[in-house]
């Protein structure tokens, strides 16, 4: 009898040692295979030649809240945000070059932004098609990290090492396989910069789950209504405009 | 044999689901307590390393001082910046007392090696749990080894091969320990092994590897030991050791060292010519002694004060990278030699710095330059220590005690090591707590601060030793009031930390405690003993003048049998219960008359004699006390909670796997009494059943000793005295009361939190820089809480406010973390819409609510969740209610015109854009004038409405859409009632909007209809104004 019961003892230790074994020595491969099934078709967001996304920017306490858009296409980023009717500022990247309008600095000319900005626009229109996606396109180097946990919940880890030089940190919930949270960290002209975006609100678009909200760590951010892949953007949006031209006086006010 | 292994399989699943506890660090979600600070008087740094760092690649003249503090208790902290920020690392680690750091020579920018335990070894020291290491700065941490090794004084890495790694072990300092010693790894951390050690009683205490020729190594070992009531340093198993093989094997150098026992010892090793070796040596003849052979012979040079100070606590010296005699001995002061040690600077070289030093770094590339840690903080100089500059940053105050008044906003007292005793508003109206807005309030090393809840005038406070002190806070005038012994009556015996405490039920006592029970009804003018000797009163264990070993150490430390906490009861005043240092749980009924000694009551599982630290009798029942007890004094770091319901006779344990370290504070809730907290060595944790379980707080706490704790029973704010990382406010635990395991079945439950106050504070203009410390007041939006079973990840989720009519007011976003989510609502309305412009502003904010109760309503997925949140206003508001309903009448009031505005000029730029769209089409000259016509009404008329486009310092002549949004905010701008101009104005603006409607609505029901009219004939179709449905379905 005591020796059944030792047996016993002994393949419940196995059985729990295996069970431990299986959950805990996952593979990169493992978890982006998961991470892509639980985000369904990815081939359709590779297929997509734009995306124009509308929604809301909210800020924490619920106070501002002004409509956005975001349109990407082939590595080019335009986003706009209504301040009020009648103003809108844009903030754009055209593959080459960034640059806004600022209209609550009193003025609506545009003007060209900084590396730093140019940097985080390109990340920016890469949104959908991210490092976990292209990274044999972009020869990336993904490495997975010891389990880390988000918030109370634990999260795979996924490290890009871009070849640009910007670390991209990719946290996946440990259950649904979407990401959770993306930490960048870049140096720009010998400035640190590190800036973190959380992701929810997930929902099926096109085949692929897509989040529906994108908040910083202090809560706000941007709640997408909709995501468009199929209205062809204007590229010239994403080109900087000539400064405006004053209008010519008239005598009828028009 | 089937059955037995599924029952085997299921009895494992069953036992690892019964593992789980039901709460744990993350069921408190995004609760996060502020740290206060103080920066002002920062705290004990025990190690500084710092590095320049190429600010951009390619130019090397731009370099900036990367600087890594490491403190006594409040982990690591590092500044990119020369010192003028900081940022918190280390938060994770379990053990935040640093001993040592040593940057990696070859990988400085990256490589950082962390001993933990500080060895600066005063009775109030913390613990540590090993070695650590970073590769990345910082970023994150690894523990490498030496986990049994309770404190590491010294990092030596070796300067030509950074993979070997001597580390200089302590140990244990209470007890003895074969973990002491000196490690040695040769694999940048893998492994380690112990290459120099004496024996059980003598730890390693300085080492030092030649920069030359790293094969010679110098390490000096310690025999100390303290305990509660003494400290020994000093013995046979001290010693000077010299390795010429890289720390394989050692020499104990006596050659013309001081005869007899060595104390500790401590050595430096000239960077620019290394025969040239330093020591301080503690002995009979201590003093400064110098080797210019490389340790074979010495010379003493000197035997000054500022040499010679308490060596258990000043433990570190410096040669200067460039002069060979220029040695700095950090003490007292910061003692200084230019000619090899013989002589010092004097005691009051160099001013404004903490005294009491314990690091020092001295720049490689400009030695005038360095930087000081004291007791105080860190200090800059730039002139080789004759002035300096304080960071006012590192909020590293090491608290005792603390206490809170009812002033609003109320204030938070405390007593701290080594930084006197000081004040602080919880909240600062209209921005955040500064540096200024701390107020010291006494000296010495401070412990329980009190303000007089008969007389608030009055602030009791203490020097160590039960150096009680009374404050007249209006005068500035100090009384001592420490109790005296009777004529002829052995000296009373005060603890370092000694207990002071006001009677919950009767404002006009107040208790102190030395070896008796003493209590005041004059504000400690006089005093009355109402207990025998409540200690062991064991002569052995009280002879604190002998203390200090080599070197003579009293200053009240090492005091002992004495009373250390005193609480009555707050349901009975006759109820007192005390707790000694020595093991006495005493508990009086009958006011002192007599008492009752529990000690003999309590379980096995306590050793006997442990340390009580806290007695807590209940709020809820008179005959329920909570005692914490610590037994670290004996090596021993087990926390023990225990729990009586009989006044003593039983007592029960409180106890689980997540409470870790000694047991400094209990603290039971003023409203749940099965919410319990505790402060322990390793953090604060929380208990919502009664302490069965118990759980780490984490939210912006890290592993920092806790030593005390208070609810505030206005605010439900619990207050957080740590020793190490200064005050912390936990604000409203309202929503902990109500975390049942019932609550957290659910997957989405609200959680009430208390009546959120709407403040009308302005703040202020000040521009004063990014060097100093700053914590924000509490959040005073209107609190809505809810739990979490699970992170919220698929569908949507958000959160509308309703008001009591169903009108969705606002929408916020939601929070979506696993555990308690705490989502601010700035209790306003949504803004109103306002006429299209290109001027910024015109009302882009929405009302204040008035107070009352809302609806919260949470779309999780499709399942909606409903609860509240209440809204009052502050108290101290001069307005009435009246005032306050009439401001938002008046606000609600402009609110509808600037609307009624937005849709006018909708209206009016929809046609007349049309219509101009149209003109060049028309072919009819007749009815391209009167098209032309209507355009320019439109466009005179819009002019009135909205001014044209200003640009940032040139305005425009402000029209009717700018003159509404002006009197809306000057309106919202003060919270009472409108005054008549305002309102004269409102009405006046109200009227304008009405003419401009009217002459819209008269344009388009003739001119534009008699277009339209003449418009069908060509085909061109009418133009229509937008209706007021079509407008109210608009964005705003």
């Amino acid at each position: 009898m005591r020796i059944a019961i030792s047996c016993v003892l002994c393949w419940s230790a196995l059985f729990i040692a295996m069970f431990h074994c299986s959950s805990s020595a996952q593979t990169l491969n493992d978890v982006l295979t998961k991470h892509y099934a639980a985000m369904g078709t990815v081939e359709n967001i590779a297929k997509a030649k734009s995306c124009i996304m509308s929604g809301r920017y909210v800020n924490s306490s619920g106070s501002w809240k002004k409509p956005f858009r975001m349109m990407l296409s082939g590595g080019k980023v335009r986003s706009e945000m209504d301040v009020q009717p009648g103003i809108m500022s844009v903030t754009a990247f055209d593959g080459t070059m960034a640059w806004n309008i600022q209209p609550w600095s009193g003025s609506l000319e545009p003007q060209p932004m900084n590396k730093s900005a140019q940097m985080n626009l390109a990340l920016n229109s890469e949104l959908l098609n991210n490092d976990l996606l292209s990274y044999k396109q972009k020869e990336t180097r993904l490495e997975l990290k010891d389990k880390e946990e988000i918030d109370g919940s634990d999260c795979f880890k996924i490290v890009a090492y871009r070849k640009d030089g910007v670390i991209r940190e990719y946290y996946l919930d440990v259950d649904s396989y979407l990401i959770v949270k993306i930490v960048t960290k870049m140096t720009v002209d010998g400035e640190e910069e590190e800036s973190t975006t959380y992701y929810s609100n997930y929902r099926k678009v096109n085949g692929v789950m897509l989040p529906f909200a994108s908040e910083s760590q202090w809560g706000g951010g941007f709640f997408i209504e909709r995501y468009d892949f199929t209205t062809t953007i204007n590229e010239s949006l994403f080109s900087m405009p000539a400064k405006p031209q004053p209008k010519p006086a008239t005598n009828n006010g028009m | 044999m089937k059955k037995l292994i599924i029952l085997a399989l299921v009895l494992c699943a069953q036992s690892s689901i019964v593992a789980q506890p039901l709460v744990t660090s993350n069921t408190f979600g995004s609760m996060s307590a502020r740290q206060l600070g103080p920066a002002t008087s920062s705290g004990r740094i025990t190690a500084i390393e710092a590095l320049y760092l190429p600010a951009e690649q390619g130019r090397p003249m731009d370099k900036r001082l990367c600087i890594y503090v490491g403190t006594a208790a409040g982990g690591v902290w590092k500044s990119k910046d020369n010192g003028t920020t900081f940022e918190r690392l280390f938060e994770k680690e379990e053990y935040q007392s640093v001993g040592a750091m040593a940057l990696d020579p070859r990988h400085q920018d990256s490589v950082l090696w962390v001993g933990t335990g500080e060895s600066n070894c005063r009775n109030s020291v913390s613990i540590g749990g090993g070695l650590y290491k970073t590769t990345d700065a910082g970023e994150s941490w690894k523990r490498v080894g030496l986990e049994k090794v309770e404190r590491i004084t010294k990092i030596a890495v070796n300067p030509k091969n950074p993979d070997v790694v001597l580390v200089a072990g302590v140990g244990a300092l209470w007890g003895d320990s074969p973990d002491r010693g000196l490690y040695r790894t040769t694999d940048g951390g893998k492994s380690f092994t112990k290459v120099l050690y004496v024996d059980e009683k003598t730890g390693c205490s300085d080492v030092a590897i030649d920069p030359e020729n790293p094969n010679i190594v110098y390490a000096t070992m310690w025999q100390f030991r303290r305990k509660a009531y003494t400290f020994s340093s000093g013995g046979p198993g001290s010693g000077f050791y010299k390795s010429t093989d890289g720390g394989a094997t050692w020499t104990k150098l006596t050659k013309t060292m001081p005869d007899g026992d060595l104390g500790r010892c401590i050595v430096a090793i000239s960077p620019s010519k290394p025969n040239v070796v330093y020591a301080m040596l503690e002995s009979k003849e201590s003093g400064l002694y110098r080797s210019v052979d490389r340790g074979e012979t010495w010379e003493k040079r000197s035997n000054a004060v500022s040499v010679t100070a308490r060596p258990f606590y000043f433990s570190c010296l410096y040669v200067d990278p460039f002069d060979e005699n220029r040695v700095y001995r950090p003490s007292f002061q910061l003692g200084m030699s230019n000619d090899g040690g013989k002589t010092f600077n004097g005691f009051n070289y160099g001013g404004g710095a903490h005294p009491d030093h314990h690091a020092l770094w001295i720049d490689p590339t400009n030695p005038q330059h360095l930087l000081l840690g004291t007791d105080g903080g860190v200090y800059r100089s730039v002139d080789r220590g004759q002035s300096w500059v304080q960071f006012r940053n590192l909020p590293l105050a090491q608290f005792y005690h603390i206490s809170y008044d009812f002033e609003e906003p109320y204030n938070v007292f405390g007593g701290l090591q080594d930084n006197g005793s000081w004040l602080v508003p919880h909240r600062v109206p209209g921005g955040g707590i500064q540096n200024r807005n701390w107020e010291a309030t006494g000296w010495g090393d401070g412990f329980t601060v009190i303000r007089d809840r008969k007389d608030p005038n009055i602030i009791y406070f203490e020097s160590q030793g039960g150096n009680a002190v009374r404050r007249h806070i209006r005068t500035n005038e100090s009384r001592s009031i420490k109790p005296y012994e009777e004529e002829g009556e052995k000296k009373l015996r005060f603890n370092w930390n000694t207990p002071i405490t006001q009677s919950p039920t009767n404002n006009s006592v107040i208790y102190l405690g030395s070896n008796f029970l003493h209590r005041s009804t004059n504000h400690g003018d006089t005093w009355e003993r109402i207990s025998p000797d409540l200690t062991t009163n064991d002569s052995a264990k009280y002879n604190p003048e002998n203390s200090g070993g080599v070197t003579a150490d009293n200053t009240s430390a090492e005091n002992h049998c004495t009373i250390y906490t005193i609480a009555e009861s707050p349901l009975d005043q006759n109820i007192i219960w005390v707790g000694t240092d020595d093991g006495n749980i005493q508990v009086t009924l009958n006011g002192g008359k007599t008492w009752s000694n529990k000690a003999e009551f309590l379980p096995l599982s306590l050793p006997k004699g442990t340390w009580v630290s806290t007695v807590e009798p209940s709020r809820f029942d008179k005959m329920t006390c909570y005692a914490s007890f610590e037994n670290h004094t004996r090596g021993d770091m087990t926390p023990y909670i225990y729990k009586t319901t009989d006044g003593g006779t039983s007592w029960v344990r409180l106890m689980s796997d997540s409470l870790r370290g000694f047991a400094h504070v209990i603290r039971e809730d003023a409203v749940n009494k099965n919410l319990l907290f505790a402060g322990t060595e390793l953090g604060l944790f929380i208990s919502i059943d009664g302490g069965k379980e118990w759980a780490r707080f984490k939210g912006n706490i890290p592993c920092t000793p806790v030593r005390d704790i208070q609810v505030h029973p206005r605010e439900h704010d619990l207050i957080v005295a740590t020793h190490g990382l200064g005050v912390f406010i936990l604000d409203d635990i309202t929503p902990l009361r109500s975390l049942t395991p019932q609550a957290m079945q659910n997957d989405l439950t609200f959680l009430p939190a208390r009546t959120s106050l709407i403040r009308n504070e302005s703040g202020f203009q000040e521009f004063g820089g990014s060097d100093e410390f700053y914590a924000p007041s509490p959040n005073d939006n209107a609190q809505i809480v809810y739990y979490l079973k699970a992170r919220h990840m698929i569908g949507d989720m958000k959160i509308e406010i309703l008001n009591t009519k169903g009108d969705v007011i606002t929408t916020l976003p939601a929070g979506k973390r696993k555990g308690i989510n705490r989502i601010g609502w700035g209790m306003s309305m949504k803004p109103p819409k306002v006429a299209v412009s290109q001027n910024s502003g015109g009302g882009g904010f929405g009302p204040t609510v008035l107070a009352g109760e809302y609806v919260v309503k949470i779309t999780k997925d499709d399942k909606t969740y409903t609860g509240k949140v209440v809204i009052d206003y502050d108290k101290r508001s001069i307005h009435t209610r009246e005032a306050r309903k009439a401001n938002f009448d008046a606000m609600m009031r402009c609110y509808a015109l600037i609307e009624r505005t937005a849709y006018a000029v909708e209206q009016l730029t929809s046609v007349r854009d049309t219509l101009t769209a149209r003109i060049p089409n028309i072919a009819s000259p007749e009815i391209k004038a009167k098209t032309e016509s209507l355009v320019t009404k439109f466009d005179s008329l819009h002019k009135t409405i909205v001014a044209k486009k200003s640009t940032l310092f040139a305005d425009t002549e402000p029209q009717l859409r700018e003159k509404l949004a002006d009197i809306y905010g000057d309106i919202a701008g003060f919270a009472g009632m409108p005054s008549a101009d305002q309102l004269r104005r409102v009405t006046n603006l109200e009227k304008k909007v009405t003419e401009c409607e009217v002459q819209l609505r008269t344009w388009f029901a003739k001119e534009l209809k008699e277009l339209n009219d003449a418009m069908k004939k060509p085909g061109l179709g009418v133009v229509l104004p937008i209706t007021k449905e079509e407008f109210d379905k608009t964005e705003s």
